[in-house]
C-alpha cells in the first residue's frame, strides 16, 4: 500500500500542478487573441505541452530517488528523514495526503471525458479510412462519391484530405486549387496529430480547452493564408464562401455560431499579416529538454519539494 | 488506389455530381477550364471508363458518360459521410466548420466582389 500511496500521491500532485498551470495561463488568452495566427497557434501549443510536460516532470521527478530506491540502484534515504512528509515507494507515505487525493480524484472525474475523446477519435479514424477507400485520389484529394458537403481532413498517421465529388465538381478551377493548397498546408503541418492531442489534453483538463480552439481557429487562418500563397487572397475568400454555401444545411444554418467563416474571409480582404518565424515547436522541444536536464540534475530537489508540498497538506506529520 | 492524371481530374470533375453527358457536353463543361480536342476528352474518358471510375451507355446511337460509383458505392459513402459530419467539428478539420446563415453569405459574396471589381479582377 505505501508504494500505491507514494505513486497516487506523486500522480495526485502532478495532476493537480496541471490544472493550477493551465488555470493560470487563462488571463494570456486575452491578449494572445490579437496576435497573428502564427504567434496564436504556436503559443496555444506551447501552453498545452508546456502544462503536461511540467506535470510529467514533477511526477517522475519526485518518483526517481524513491523508485531507485526501492529497486537497490540507490540510497535509500528513508533514514535521512526528519519527520516531514515522506514520500517513499517502500515506507510510505501511509496514504496520498489530502493533495494527492484531490489531484487524483480531478484525474477520476476527466478519465471518463478523456476516454470518449479517444473513442471518439478512433471513430474518426475508422470513418476516414472507409471514406478514403470508396475515394479516388486527384490532386491530393480523395474525392468521395456523395452529395454530403464534405470536405476535411481525417488521420492520424496519415492524414488524408476527403471531398465529395459533388462538391469538387461545383468548384471553379482555381477555388479547387485554393482548396488542394489549404488541405495540403493541414497535412503539411501534421495538423490532425495536433488537434487530437489537443482534444485529449483539454478532456483532461478543461482550462486548456480554450487554447485548444484557439489553435484550431489560428491553424485555419495559417491553411488559409498557405492557400493566398499558392492562388491569391480573394480566390481563398471565394472558395470559402462557396464551400459554405455547399454546407449550409436548408433550416438549420440560419441564426447559427458561424463567426468563424465570416471572420476568416474578412481576414482575407485585408493585408497579408507579416511572415514571422515559427517558434513553437522549437520552444517546445527546448523545454522538453530543460525539463528532462532537470530530471537528471535535480530530481533529488523536485523530490524534496514534493514531500514539503506534502507536508504543508499534512502538517501534523506523518 | 486509383490516382487521376491533371486531366483526368479535370474531366472527373466534369462529370462528378452531374446527369451523363455526351464527350461534345464533357467538352462544354470543360470549356475555359481545360480547352482540349473532341478527341483528347473521348480518349480520356475512354481510359477513365476502363478504371471503372466512369460508366457509359448507348443513347440514340451515342455513348453518354456518367460518374461510376453511382450504386453501392455512393450509398455507402453517404452513411459513412453523414457518420462523419455527424460526429461534429471535435478532432475534425473541416475547411468550414459551421456555414453561416444565407444572407451572411451573400453579404460576403458581395463584398469579394466588390474587391474583385476595385483590383481589376474577374469574377
Amino acid at each position: 500500500m505505501s508504494a500505491l500511496g507514494a505513486l497516487g500521491g506523486a500522480l495526485g500532485l502532478g495532476i493537480g500542478l496541471c490544472w493550477l498551470l493551465a488555470g493560470a495561463a487563462a488571463p494570456a488568452l486575452g491578449p494572445i487573441r490579437k496576435a497573428g495566427p502564427g504567434p496564436r497557434a504556436d503559443l496555444a501549443v506551447w501552453v498545452n505541452g508546456g502544462v503536461l510536460l511540467v506535470g510529467i516532470t514533477v511526477v517522475v521527478g519526485a518518483l526517481i530517488a524513491p523508485g531507485l530506491g526501492a529497486l537497490g540502484l540507490g540510497v535509500d534515504h528513508c533514514d535521512v528523514h526528519d519527520g516531514h512528509a515522506h514520500l517513499c515507494l517502500r515506507h510510505g507515505p501511509a496514504g496520498p495526503g489530502w493533495i494527492g487525493g484531490f489531484g487524483l480524484a480531478l484525474l477520476a472525474a476527466r478519465l471518463p471525458a478523456a476516454m470518449a475523446a479517444l473513442r471518439d477519435q478512433l471513430r474518426l479514424e475508422r470513418l476516414g479510412r472507409g471514406l478514403a477507400a470508396l475515394g479516388v485520389e486527384s490532386g491530393g484529394l480523395r474525392v468521395v462519391p456523395t452529395d454530403a458537403p464534405l470536405c476535411h481532413t481525417v488521420g492520424l498517421l496519415r492524414p488524408t484530405t476527403l471531398i465529395s465529388g459533388t462538391l469538387l465538381a461545383g468548384l471553379a478551377p482555381a477555388a479547387a486549387t485554393a482548396v488542394r493548397a489549404h488541405e495540403a498546408a493541414h497535412r503539411r503541418a501534421h495538423d490532425t496529430r495536433v488537434a487530437a492531442a489537443l482534444e485529449l489534453a483539454a478532456a483532461l483538463f478543461p482550462p486548456l480547452a480554450p487554447w485548444r480552439r484557439l489553435w484550431a481557429a489560428a491553424a485555419e487562418e495559417l491553411a488559409d493564408e498557405a492557400a493566398a500563397r499558392a492562388t491569391d487572397r480573394l480566390t481563398v475568400a471565394a472558395a470559402l464562401v462557396q464551400v459554405a454555401a455547399a454546407g449550409r444545411p436548408p433550416a438549420l444554418g440560419l441564426g447559427a455560431a458561424s463567426g468563424g467563416v465570416e471572420a476568416r474571409v474578412l481576414r482575407l480582404l485585408g493585408p497579408a499579416p507579416a511572415a514571422r518565424p515559427r517558434w513553437g515547436p522549437v520552444a517546445l522541444a527546448g523545454l522538453a529538454l530543460t525539463l528532462l536536464a532537470a530530471l537528471g540534475g535535480a530530481h533529488h530537489e523536485l523530490h524534496h519539494a514534493a514531500e514539503t508540498i506534502f507536508s504543508l497538506g499534512a502538517p501534523g506529520g506523518w | 488506389m486509383t490516382t487521376l492524371g491533371s486531366l483526368e481530374q479535370q474531366v472527373m470533375a466534369a462529370v462528378w455530381g452531374q446527369p451523363p453527358a455526351t464527350v461534345r457536353e464533357v467538352c462544354g463543361r470543360l470549356q475555359g477550364v481545360a480547352d482540349r480536342a473532341y478527341t483528347t476528352i473521348l480518349t480520356t474518358l475512354d481510359r477513365l471508363h476502363r478504371k471503372g471510375l466512369v460508366e457509359r451507355a448507348k443513347v440514340n446511337g451515342a455513348w453518354v458518360y456518367s460518374a461510376a460509383a453511382e450504386g453501392r458505392a455512393r450509398t455507402e459513402a453517404d452513411a459513412l459521410a453523414a457518420a462523419l459530419l455527424a460526429h461534429g467539428p471535435t478532432g475534425l478539420l473541416a475547411l468550414v466548420e459551421q456555414s453561416p446563415d444565407e444572407a451572411t453569405l451573400d453579404q460576403l459574396a458581395a463584398l469579394i466582389a466588390a474587391r474583385r471589381g476595385a483590383t481589376g479582377g474577374t469574377p
